[in-house]
């Protein structure tokens, strides 16, 4: 009311002119009120600073520092698979054969289109298109040729990532393929002993954490916490890669001179058990496992049955000869060529009047052997099959493996046990065979086949694995006598074609008449052919077994379809394979670990460390004698697996990483920390390191002639930075 | 100790002493100083992925704009104030073209982040929002200072004044720019309290402007996510209350020292907006509750010379433009910290003399050129050093 009062309308400026009372134009009070209002507005503010940044200053900070870490998987190695001479049957190729590009990411559109667009032979529009892409990831080309990918790499654009792929590779490819087996696609165990001792190859992925911006790109900090991974363990394999690929060549050429279905081999040291080779024809590259079916990656030597024919007569023999049931020169009967068994009439394919055992081992005559079957019960006959190993899994632990097909006693008819001793009704593998004529072979003792000589877990301890033995089913002189048989069928008998001039061959031919799935009973002329041999006969160095299935190149005899394929393998493993025992005079019959003369076999070394080396040969009471430096063994004097005297000295080369200087540094620089660090450690330096993130500096630098184990420093910067 | 306690004495003297044109130089200039540091840190990362991995391309951009804008500061501390006067309607009648200009997309118009805000004139960007604020303030004083306790009159006094910060608002409003419209609005509310309208008016236009922020809330799904976001930021971590969730966890991590100068990872992409919107979190994070408080103390203090100079400014105009440029930075600096710590919905406005942007940085240094040059004019011959400016002012 009374401010109305005095209004007094009038011109301002004259009113405020200099002359004017000094009454100041604002009131205070309206003053103050917008000022108290933005000081409560301050207090407001100051409180919820104080709330969030003291009070709450450990949890935000811990939400934060968790935005900031990603937890990735570190990729551990894959274990390498040796064969018993070290030489690698896998490679671990690592290349960078996927290109992509983070749009967000990319500086520099239409430069990083030109310069990719060169490299890569794609479009430079079609990448600048991509660039505009709304997305985290684009790829721009898979599968890019060899030397694609690192020449993307050294461009070294922003936004522009070059994906590392780890390719397992075989290069041996097909020879050794159906053993080795290879990976799936996420380089896993899929096949063989990749897939067998997928836990040993496989390794322990590692785990690091990385601090990573809201756009997801990582930066390496070494001060975050990380587990290296655990690299797999390496395999060493009995197989001898020379013997399996002329295994697998002979076999291959048989297979075809024949026009067989399919053929198998295995090849063994009778005296440990020990497999050299085995395969099956067709073969498969594991190099491209999609290219063959799954019946070429079968290892069918393992995985398929056949019936035996006359190479199972050894065990009728063996049985009777051991249980002296009969004599070797006591003559039978053989009625003629045909001979009535119950309701069947079981024939010869030579008629005799009569023959002395050892003559009909040497014709291999079905009524003779029958009737030497028929000397035993049923259930003592079937103890003996059982006791070769037949009926049942050899325990070699490997994908696949079959124990096959044998009736039990109460299944049998009147003719079945005569049937058995000629191999007919029953089911064996190719390993099977190997394994009771490796019986013969060494002097009485069933083994258990060796595949793996030795392997390391991950991070964990060297396995080896030595010959063990199953069960004795001969006694030597038995086993003396059923060798010399075998040497009279390569000698005078069904087996001439597997004779090699020098030396003395044992062998045992088979020819069966393939059972009819369909309609029972047998095929009219389709046949199985086999032939298990071993040489030197008096102490037997290798055995073979070769299956062909179903040949059709107008012969089918397994003396002259298989016998020949022994021979060639023989012949050509005397020529290529390093010989222990050939020179050793008369075969003493011993138990095969009681090796003659007090003879041990060497296991693999390579790849142990210097302790773990001296620790094993210890073991076996032999004397170490270590030259080289380096924290493993690279080379060992005698090869694995060879027989070596107890006492003797073996010569342990060691290597590894060089700790005698003449290390070249290597430049590091623009690398990913932890890639440079990984480098240097490879080169024996040691990374001493500032800051984290990309490398910028290196002391010494790049060239520069270092002792191992010298100190090399480096500063590393964010990426952010680092890359000004 | 004695003597220890009277030096404190002294400098404490030293400061009071001085002249208050001096102080607010002082405090612009430590603000000024503050933002390009933070602009550099808090910018780095961004400024790296978009400039060709330069880090430094986003403050070398904005020292040059900070040095333009102490060029105009020091034209507007010399000028005296009263010449304004002259560019009051002129002001206005620019700044309406210019908003039309953006408003109705005319080929100068610059859209980012959704929203036309700018115009282009070939490099040069210009934010004309920004233009409008002070323009408006400028007509505010000029309008109250020729009306006097006219001003007192709805009609007459009042409406002119609603009627030019309407049409300011509302083409803010169509860019879109809810937040700036609203600041628009609130700085004119608050400054026609300060030039003397009646209480009763003040209070209905207060009423009726809350029930329209309110309305225009409800009404936008966007705003009203926003607005629920402040409420409950980790209800919704990926989106409305994303950006708040990651403004605290910037504060947060800085704790009372922070994390250092440059020891910010917030800036890396996971605070949106972190060298403008945000960028008052980013030096939580850096400098703590330290560096917090200091801003906030410096704007308060701010805040408090502009309404000193306000307050004693014998002339009308003087005294209201004080008010009003004093006005519109502590509003606008005191919303973007209230957004920073969760207590308004996140919104598009800078803190002034800090965020990176160069309309607002070079147009607030020249406002507070003329809050300078006010101030000497009122402060009647120095004690000491008579300035010559002030001296004309007076005479």
């Amino acid at each position: 009311m009374s401010e109305r009062n005095r209004h007094r309308p009038g011109s301002p400026p004259a009113r405020r002119g200099p002359l004017a009372p000094m009454a100041a134009p604002i009131r205070s009070a309206r003053l103050l009120a917008v000022f108290l209002v933005l000081v409560l507005l301050g207090a407001l503010t100051v409180y919820r600073l104080v709330t969030i940044q003291l009070v709450q200053h450990r949890a935000y900070e811990q939400r934060a520092d968790n935005q900031y870490r990603d937890t990735r998987e570190l990729e551990p190695e894959r274990g390498m698979i040796y064969d018993r001479r070290g030489c690698a049957l896998v490679e671990n190729l690592t290349s960078y054969r996927s290109v992509g590009i983070h749009p967000d990411e990319i500086v520099d559109a239409r430069g990083t289109a030109e310069l990719l667009a060169e490299a890569l032979s794609v479009p430079a529009e079609e990448i600048a298109r991509a660039c505009e892409k709304q997305s985290d990831f684009v790829y721009l080309a898979r599968e890019v040729e060899p030397g694609t990918g690192e020449r993307v790499q050294r461009l070294n654009l922003p936004g522009v990532e070059v994906l590392k792929d780890t390719k397992r590779s075989y290069p041996y490819g097909p020879i050794g393929g159906q053993v080795v087996g290879h990976v799936t696609v996420d380089n896993e165990g899929g096949a063989g002993i990749e897939r067998v001792r997928d836990h040993i190859l496989a390794g322990t992925p590692g785990w690091g954490v990385w601090q990573k911006d809201a756009r997801g790109r990582m930066q390496f900090d070494p001060s975050y916490p990380r587990r290296e991974p655990v690299d797999g363990g390496p395999v060493t394999l009995a197989i001898d890669i020379d013997a399996q690929a002329i295994a697998q060549e002979e076999l291959a050429a048989a297979v075809a001179r024949n026009q067989a279905a399919c053929g198998m081999v295995v090849v063994t040291r009778p005296l440990t058990g020990e497999i050299l080779a085995i395969a099956s024809c067709p073969e498969y590259d594991p190099n491209r496992p999609a290219d063959a079916g799954f019946a070429a990656q079968k290892n069918r030597a393992l995985t398929d049955v056949f019936e035996p024919g006359s190479t199972f007569k050894i065990v009728p023999f063996a049985a009777v000869l051991e249980r002296k049931l009969a004599a070797l020169d006591e003559q039978i009967d053989c009625e003629q060529g045909a001979w009535r068994v119950a309701d069947r009439v079981i024939r010869d394919s030579h008629s005799h009047d009569s023959l002395s055992v050892r003559e009909g081992f040497a014709v291999s005559s079905n009524i003779l052997t029958g009737k030497l079957a028929s000397l035993m019960t049923p259930s003592q006959f079937y103890t003996v099959i059982r006791d070769f190993g037949f009926g049942e899994e050899t325990g070699l632990d490997f994908i696949g493996e079959v124990g096959g097909l044998l009736p039990e006693p109460d299944e049998w008819s009147g003719v079945t046990q005569a049937n058995l001793a000629m191999g007919q009704g029953i089911a064996v593998t190719a390993l099977q065979l190997a394994i009771a004529y490796g019986a013969i072979a060494n002097g009485g003792w069933l083994l258990r086949p060796l595949l793996i000589l030795s392997e390391r877990a991950p991070g964990g301890t060297v396995t080896r694995y030595t010959p063990q033995r199953i069960r004795r089913v001969l006694m030597p002189s038995t086993a003396r006598v059923l060798r010399k048989l075998m040497v009279e069928v390569v000698e005078h008998g069904t087996g001439g074609r597997a004779q090699i001039p020098g030396v003395t061959v044992a062998g045992k031919t088979g020819t069966a008449e393939k059972p009819d799935p369909v309609n029972g009973g047998y095929m009219d002329g389709r046949y199985v052919s086999s032939f298990a041999g071993f040489l030197p006969a008096h102490r037997p160095e290798w055995l073979v077994v070769v299956v062909i299935d179903d040949p059709r190149g107008g012969t089918y005899y397994g003396g002259s379809v298989a016998a020949p394929v022994v021979r060639a393998i023989m012949h050509r493993l005397l020529v290529t394979l390093p010989r222990t025992e050939l020179a050793t005079p008369a075969e003493t019959g011993r138990d095969p670990r009681a090796l003659p003369g007090n003879h041990v076999m060497l296991p693999s070394l390579l790849a142990s460390t210097h302790g773990e080396a001296l620790a094993a040969l210890a073991g076996l009471e032999l004397e170490a004698n270590v030259i080289g430096d380096g924290p493993v063994v690279v080379a060992q004097s005698a090869r694995p697996g060879e027989l070596v005297n107890a006492g003797e000295t073996i010569t342990l080369t060691l290597g590894g990483r060089s700790t005698t200087g003449d290390v070249v540094v290597p430049d590091v620089r623009r690398l990913a920390l932890r890639d440079a660090l990984a480098e240097l450690t490879r080169r024996g330096l040691q990374p001493r390191v500032r800051g984290s993130g990309t490398v910028v500096e290196q002391t010494p630098p790049p060239g520069e002639p270092a002792a191992a184990g010298q100190v090399c420093e480096l500063v590393a910067r964010p990426l952010v930075e680092a890359l000004r | 100790m004695a003597a220890r306690d009277r030096a404190r004495k002294r400098r404490g003297n030293a400061w009071t002493r001085l002249p208050i044109a001096t102080k607010l130089l002082a405090v612009t200039g430590a603000l000024t100083a503050l933002g390009l540091l933070a602009v550099y840190t808090a910018g780095s990362a961004y400024s790296e992925l978009h400039h060709n991995g330069d880090p430094t391309w986003l403050v070398t951009m904005q020292g040059k704009r900070a040095l333009i804008g102490i060029a105009f500061m020091l034209l507007c501390m010399i000028l005296p104030y009263r010449i304004w006067k002259l560019f009051a309607l002129p002001g206005v009648v620019l700044a309406a073209a210019l908003l039309v200009l953006v408003t109705l997309h005319s080929p100068l118009a610059h859209t980012a982040n959704g929203a036309t805000r700018w115009l282009k004139f070939g490099s040069i960007q210009f934010q004309p929002s920004e233009f409008a604020r002070y323009a408006l303030v400028l007509f505010i004083a000029w309008w109250a200072w020729k009306k006097g306790r006219l001003m007192r009159e709805f009609t007459g006094g009042v409406v002119p004044v609603l009627a030019v910060a309407g049409v300011f608002a509302a083409l803010t409003f169509f860019q879109p720019d809810f937040s700036t419209a609203a600041m628009l609005l609130l700085t004119t509310l608050v400054l026609l309290h300060v030039v003397g309208i009646r209480p009763l008016h003040f209070a209905a236009l207060s009423l009726l402007g809350a029930g329209a922020g309110v309305i225009t809330v409800l009404k936008s799904d966007y705003m009203r996510q926003r607005v629920l976001a402040v409420i409950d930021p980790a209800g919704d971590p990926t989106g409305a209350g994303y950006q708040l969730l990651q403004s605290f966890i910037s504060l947060g991590r800085g704790g009372l020292i922070g994390a250092g100068p440059g020891g910010s990872k917030q800036k890396l992409f996971f605070l949106p907006e972190a060298h403008t919107d945000f960028i008052y979190a980013i030096i939580g994070e850096e400098f703590g509750f330290l560096g917090t408080f200091a801003v906030l103390a410096l704007f308060i203090v701010l805040v408090y010379l502009g309404l000193r100079v306000a307050h004693r400014s014998p002339e009308p105009f003087g005294a209201f433009l004080a008010a009003g440029i004093t006005l519109t930075v502590g509003l606008y600096a005191f919303a973007n910290m209230l957004v920073t710590v969760g207590l308004l919905p996140p919104t598009g406005l800078p803190l002034p003399l800090i965020s990176y942007g160069g309309t607002s940085l070079i147009i607030t240094l020249a406002a507070l050129g003329v809050l300078i040059n006010i101030a000497r004019a009122t402060e009647s011959p120095a004690p000491r050093r008579p300035s010559p400016a002030a001296g004309r002012a007076g005479a």
